[in-house]
């Protein structure tokens, strides 16, 4: 049956008597809509709209047949019989008021876009400012919580809250604090940021106090503003220096991998409240040797009010232990690999990796330990004000 | 007579025929569907055979568990096993 059908209703009917034939004759006739007829002992068994029903007056008399109704289905003899039922609609009434009643307060507070102050410190805030769990939504005032807010706390450049059903999102953007830039016509110096030697000196302003070959301590002077007979100025310049750093890790030529057979099954636990009470729908681990990975839920109603119940998914997967032997040359190729992936994702942008020099030492017949040394090229410029 | 001149013409052009000469339509839908247009009402109807007037002739369709699945007054569609069709 169509949703259309179902909406306006639809009725089973048979038809008996005389001529039931010629009933079905004079319904065409009359425009009166029947489907579905099937040949019974009696006579005809159809369907009919309870519209068409009542128009089959006129041809059931003239046919000699007689017109009864077997089943009725259908929203309109479905909401008739639910009417009957008052405790039942009272008792949704109630529930469809207290969801609305339950959905106009606000019961999450979720915190976006801050950096140094924690969510902690901004749901203070909100509390302070009118904007806290349980309060009603309606009487939340954004333009106005977002001035005392601001007002309160001078580390915030903006806040706004933005309320979706029963949850408050407060999105913050906080004040950046950085350096004030040297005005140009101050007399500053061009000191060291780090310790190197100096591969080249490129003073723009002011007097270079150090040369190509020149080792130098982080701190010390390297382009002065100060020239006796000279005004002070603004030093500014490029100084590249070079600098070695040292990383190192121990390669092993037994190594020990894990392979995956295949074989894998989830279990799942249900824990309700805080008292964890907790009820396994499963067993202990069901391989011998397994990796273990598990997944916590937390039921949330409507997608935004917390449940005290949390599904907790562990999923264990079938592995099989070896032990390989791995030759030297190759054990020590990769912990290089490893060395220099590592070196290269934790410097700074500017810094050129020069030279690399490899170190092996053996610790044992198992273990050798494998240090690089990075030669690097930096400008290790940085201008500070003269006091 | 009239009819056979009429039905001479219309071999030449793209006209209708059912609606011209005012003969039924019979489509059908593999063995289980078969729906006339432009009848004149049921003669008999029973699960195994169904008797339909279309003025010209008497249509009568064959088969098991036959059932009139729509009825109005240009078209009946009868479902189920169709195993025959006369024109009587």
């Amino acid at each position: 049956m169509d949703i259309s059908t179902w909406l306006s209703g639809s009725l089973l009917l048979s038809v008996s008597g005389k001529y039931p034939e010629r009933f079905v004759n004079l319904c065409a006739l009359r425009g009166i809509y029947i489907k579905d007829a099937v040949k019974t002992e009696d006579g005809i068994v159809f369907k009919a709209s309870p519209k068409a029903f009542r128009k089959m007056t006129v041809p059931s008399y003239r046919a000699s047949c007689r017109v009864k109704i077997v089943k009725k289905t259908g929203f309109p003899f479905e909401i008739r019989k639910l009417l009957k039922r008052k405790i039942l609609l009272c008792g949704a009434g109630l529930f469809l008021m207290l969801i609305l009643f339950l959905n106009s307060f606000i019961w999450t507070i979720r915190i976006d876009g801050n950096e140094k102050i924690s969510k902690e410190e901004i749901k203070i805030l909100a509390s302070y400012c009118g904007l806290r769990q349980g309060v009603v939504k309606y009487k939340v005032d954004e333009k106005d919580f977002s001035e005392k807010a601001l007002l309160s706390e001078p580390r915030l450049s903006w806040i706004w809250p933005e309320i979706k059903g029963t949850v408050c999102y407060i999105h913050v953007r906080e004040k950046e604090i950085g350096k004030m830039p040297i005005d140009t016509k101050e007399p500053c110096d061009v000191i060291a940021k780090r310790s190197g030697v100096i591969r080249t000196v490129t003073a723009k302003r002011g007097w270079a106090k150090v040369g190509e070959g020149d080792s130098v301590v982080k701190g010390q002077v390297l382009i002065s503003s100060e020239k006796e007979g000279f005004e002070p100025v603004h030093a500014m310049g490029e100084v590249y220096a070079s600098y070695w750093v040292e990383e190192g890790l121990v390669a092993r030529t037994e190594k020990e991998i894990i392979t995956y057979t295949g074989r894998e099954k989830n279990y799942y636990s249900v824990v309700m409240g805080s008292f964890g009470m907790t009820f396994r729908f499963s067993g202990k681990a069901p391989f011998e040797c397994y990796e273990e990975k598990r997944e916590e839920k937390n039921l949330m109603l409507f997608g935004e009010i917390p449940l005290p119940l949390k599904i907790i998914k562990t999923e264990y997967k079938e592995a099989v232990k070896d032990k390989i032997t791995v030759n030297e040359n190759i054990a020590v190729k990769e912990a290089e690999k490893e060395i220099v992936e590592s070196f290269e994702k934790s410097i700074r942008e500017g810094t050129e990796i020069k030279a690399t020099l490899l170190k092996t030492e053996r610790i044992n017949e198992k273990e050798i330990r494998v240090t690089v040394v990075f030669e690097c090229i930096e400008n290790i410029a940085l201008t500070q004000k003269k006091d | 007579m009239k009819k056979g001149v009429l039905a001479k013409a219309l071999s030449g052009t793209e006209l209708p025929g059912e609606v011209i000469l005012d003969v039924p339509y019979v489509s059908l839908s593999g063995d289980f569907s078969c729906n006339i247009e432009n009848h004149r009402g049921i003669i008999s109807y029973d699960d195994r055979s169904v008797k339909i007037n279309t003025g010209e002739a008497i249509i009568k369709i064959g088969g098991e568990g036959l059932a009139l699945s729509h009825i109005t007054d240009e078209i009946i569609s009868v479902s189920g096993k169709i195993k025959s069709l006369e024109f009587i």
